[in-house]
């Protein structure tokens, strides 16, 4: 049992990380990024290539990073810009489709380049006892990776000015230019994050387990079932989401079985649409994304 | 195009014009690629998807909500009637209409749903994804009833004309005949008047008495239920059946690109659509993988350049060229239809 | 310090401002009047970069603020207040005045100024905007104006909602804020005999464009601004 409760958190830890990366997008800009698996995966196969030349680990992981981080600036600037011009339910729809199909061209270009490639992270020496059971060393680096960016994103987002920044364009754009505070700007730097957030994905399911080209997908649907279960837009609620969901994976995995994992998965996020689409994590969480009244805009709404 | 149609009879004729055209069209494929199984197979395909586009604008063009269950619609059909014809004998005539049935049912409890708990676009699309998930894993789970990833031989039908390939394309094409006429109604009836009020302002369309919530399931309903009668007629037509063939990546990606590029909620944009992405198909096939990377710049590119599909811009070019008529009653409707509202 | 030059603005194709000409002189109280649909509410978000403008001009201190940003124009010193507040619900009203000086720190002694024009304030500091009352969330937006030490501080109905009492309490702090930092205010208002107890001058706005104006005296005194928005004569 313990086993699997230390299995499901290192996991969780790795899911809240792909939470909260969707999640800080969505929640400033009311898109919902279904090219973030694809976006991890291009930058996992970087890191594979990069490994296989035989460049020092260390740079080719900061390089996985880099790309993720690059890509999503990329995109946002070029293929997202006329989605934020747009506003409401048209904005929804069309960040939508246009992700979707930014997803398909980047998992095309991977999978027709280089379709065997994965990203494993070996690393050496022996396992370790944790609690009473016996962890790879991957996994429990993976976990620390993943815990160090949460923290370190929780420090930015509460701490700094600049995190206040963020947190106010996230709930109140025209509120934060009246404050002096530059949208555009802001959103550069979340996208960034979120990039970042993605790069490490990367490397922590590299080193738990490994990244190959078919797993786009399904890391944008994980990331997707975690942000609603923490309630979309809410960071916080993204995070704690990610490691309840993770002990439920592994629970259920040793239960039910692969397909079975997937659609208790997959009836979570439902269930928290139904019956609570402010998300699971109770109210103290941040509220991120404001449900908005029938009618008007998504408080991530821009001004041109 | 006001309410319920006065139907004169040059307004039925010249309303249907454009379905009649299509169809005579599609009927003479055959006559062209009839010695060629493959490109008959190719063809049968298309119209499928056809009527799977014609089923998601209904829903999605005409209420927008952002059915992302098509292929599991589908599936849900075509395994219902399959199996109840394979494990329990029934014959086709009961087979079918039940597999429809469960399909429109399915759709409508989507939409039912997420209008009673006021679901917006987002968390819709979440939801019909996440069914076209569960679906598409409990058919690859309960392996003795669906035969999983291996699939699953489809009984009815079989050593009938049905399993011919040129009349399975007829029949086929009898219900792409039936979805054309059927949206070309409803764009000239009461309904489809309510669907372009919602699309327009759905608060609005409330406050003028439609009942929004009642149109949103009826177009749920029918939407889905021409897409599970494509889904089952296929697989009584082809004979095989498998997970793969309804998956999200085979069928509802396809659909989007099919409708976004012929242009949502108009009637001929998703043959046109169709059409246009059986040809690539073809055409692109060399490229193996790299089909998906094409789709997906296609798509970009039609999001951002055409964002109202093919259709709608060359109505309003055409709108715009041809000399107006006194009583212009354009086959199209009106290049208002799509949803991007800030154009 | 201000000077609105023939401002044209609308939605689409509704136009609601009618080459409006406006004036502000340093360390001056004035007045908006107008009824709801007067164009009030568009003319000082234009003013303020929220919204744009199809004509005219808007110089503050010598240079156009045509084509800035909204967060630059704020940053230059022209802080808009508007009638909905714009707070951030789920930041405390510390989090509030700490970020009325974007990009720069608050200082010290402009914290304590606004705890002194608003104590209640205080009293709130660790608390969530979304939590508190309307007077105490119009205290939080004005503050937040205040903290960054505005050349111009423009105020969109900041009575709304709010009590006698409150609105009392309020202008007594914006008057005591003009004296005390010699600060311009341009302040929208229905609330007539207030507003032009505490402004130098007034300008009447009806149907987005300038009708009338003058002194606060004369104003109070004009027979038409008294029978129409006065209800009196």
């Amino acid at each position: 049992m313990m086993a699997i409760l230390l299995d499901g958190v290192v996991l969780g830890l790795q899911l809240a990380v792909l939470g909260v990366g969707i999640s800080l997008v969505f929640g400033l800009s009311g898109v919902l990024d279904l090219a973030y698996g694809a976006k991890i995966v291009a930058a996992a196969v970087v890191g594979s290539e990069l490994l296989a030349a035989d460049v020092v680990p260390w740079m080719a992981l900061a390089t996985v990073v880099v790309v993720a981080a690059g890509l999503s600036l990329a995109v946002d600037r070029t293929v997202l810009a006329p989605v934020h011009r747009r506003v409401g339910e048209a904005r929804v729809v069309l960040s939508l489709l246009v992700t979707l199909a930014v997803a398909f061209v980047l998992d095309g270009i991977v999978v027709s380049t280089r379709p065997l490639a994965a990203l494993t992270l070996v690393v050496g020496g022996a396992p370790v006892e944790v609690l009473g059971v016996t962890m790879r060393r991957g996994s429990l680096l993976a976990a620390g990776v993943a815990l160090a960016a949460l923290v370190v994103a929780f420090v930015l987002l509460q701490g700094t000015r600049l995190g206040r920044a963020i947190r106010c364009v996230i709930q109140d754009v025209e509120g934060a230019q009246l404050c002096g505070i530059e949208p555009g700007r802001v959103r550069t730097v979340v996208v960034l994050l979120s990039g970042v957030l993605a790069g490490l994905v990367a490397i922590t399911q590299g080193l738990a387990a490994s990244v190959g080209t078919a797993d786009g997908f399904d890391l944008t649907i994980l990331a997707v079932v975690v942000a609603v279960v923490g309630g979309l837009g809410r960071v916080g609620g993204a995070a704690i989401a990610g490691v309840i969901l993770g002990v439920v994976h592994a629970l259920a995995t040793a239960t039910l079985g692969a397909s079975g994992t997937w659609v208790v998965l997959l009836l979570a996020a439902v269930v928290t649409i139904l019956v609570r689409p402010e998300g699971v994590v109770g109210p103290g969480g941040w509220r991120l994304w404001r449900h908005r009244a029938p009618g008007s805009a998504p408080s991530g709404e821009m001004v041109p | 195009m006001t309410g319920p149609s006065l139907a004169r009879p040059e307004g039925l004729v010249r309303g249907y014009l454009p379905v009649v055209v299509a169809i005579a069209l599609l009927a003479a494929v055959p006559l062209v690629v009839g010695d060629s199984r493959y490109l008959v197979s190719v063809a049968t395909l298309m119209v499928v998807l056809v009527c799977y586009g014609i089923g998601f604008n209904v829903v999605f063009g005409g209420t927008g909500q952002l059915l992302l269950s098509i292929g599991a619609l589908a599936a849900v059909a075509a395994y219902t009637s399959a199996l109840l014809g394979g494990e329990l004998g029934w014959p086709l005539a009961v087979t079918l209409p039940v597999g429809v049935l469960g399909a429109a049912a399915g759709g409508a409890a989507l939409s039912w749903v997420s209008v009673r708990r006021r679901l917006d676009t987002i968390f819709f699309g979440v939801v019909t994804l996440t069914a076209s998930l569960v679906v598409h894993n409990l058919l690859l789970g309960r392996r003795e009833l669906t035969g999983g990833e291996t699939g699953l031989l489809v009984e009815g039908g079989s050593g009938t004309a049905l399993r011919d390939p040129v009349t399975g394309y007829y029949v086929l094409l009898g219900l792409l005949a039936v979805g054309l006429a059927g949206h070309r109604a409803i764009q000239r009836s009461a309904l489809g008047w309510a669907f372009r009020a919602i699309r327009d302002d759905a608060e609005a369309a409330e406050l003028a008495g439609v009942d929004v919530a009642r149109t949103k399931v009826t177009a749920a309903a029918l939407g889905s239920g021409l897409v599970g009668a494509a889904g089952a007629l296929y697989a009584h037509v082809d004979g095989f059946i498998s997970p793969t063939t309804f998956a999200f990546a085979t069928v509802d990606v396809r659909v989007i690109v099919v409708v976004v590029l012929g242009g949502l909620g108009t009637l001929l944009g998703p043959l046109v659509g169709a059409v246009a992405v059986s040809v690539l198909d073809e055409l692109l096939r060399p490229l193996g993988q790299l089909r998906l990377a094409a789709y997906g710049a296609i798509l970009l590119a039609l999001f951002l350049g055409l964002p109202r599909g093919v259709v709608p811009t060359w109505a309003t070019a055409w709108w715009r060229l041809r000399p107006r008529t006194p009583r212009g009653a354009h086959p199209d409707p009106a290049p208002s239809e799509a949803p991007d509202r800030s154009a | 310090m201000l000077q609105v030059r023939e401002l044209c603005a609308g939605y689409g194709q509704l136009p609601v401002l009618d080459r409006v000409d406006l004036q502000v002189a340093d360390g001056e109280v004035v007045a908006l009047i107008g009824a709801n649909g007067a164009g009030k509410t568009t003319l000082l978000r234009t003013i303020a970069g929220l919204h744009p403008a199809t004509s005219g001009d808007v110089l503050l201190e010598g240079s156009s603020l045509r084509g800035r940003s909204a967060a630059s124009i704020a940053r230059r010193g022209l802080r808009l207040v508007p009638s909905d507040r714009r707070l951030f619900p789920e930041l405390s009203v510390r989090e509030h005045l700490l970020l009325g000086a974007h990009p720069h720190r608050v200082g010290r002694e402009d914290l304590r100024t606004v705890t002194e024009l608003f104590p209640r304030l205080a009293e709130r500091w660790g608390q969530r905007a979304g939590t508190l009352s309307g007077g105490e969330q119009q205290m939080v937006a004005l503050g937040r104006a205040l903290v960054g030490r505005p050349t111009l501080l423009v105020l969109d109905e900041p009575t709304t909602g709010l009590a006698p009492p409150l609105a009392a309490e309020l202008y007594l702090a914006v008057e005591r804020l003009g004296e005390r930092t010699g600060v311009t205010v341009l302040v929208a208002e229905q609330q007539l005999p207030r507003v032009l107890a505490l402004a130098d001058h007034g300008v009447v706005l009806e149907h987005g464009r300038v009708r009338r104006r003058g002194s606060a005296a004369a104003l109070r005194d004009d027979p038409e601004v008294r029978r129409a928005y006065l209800g009196v004569g």
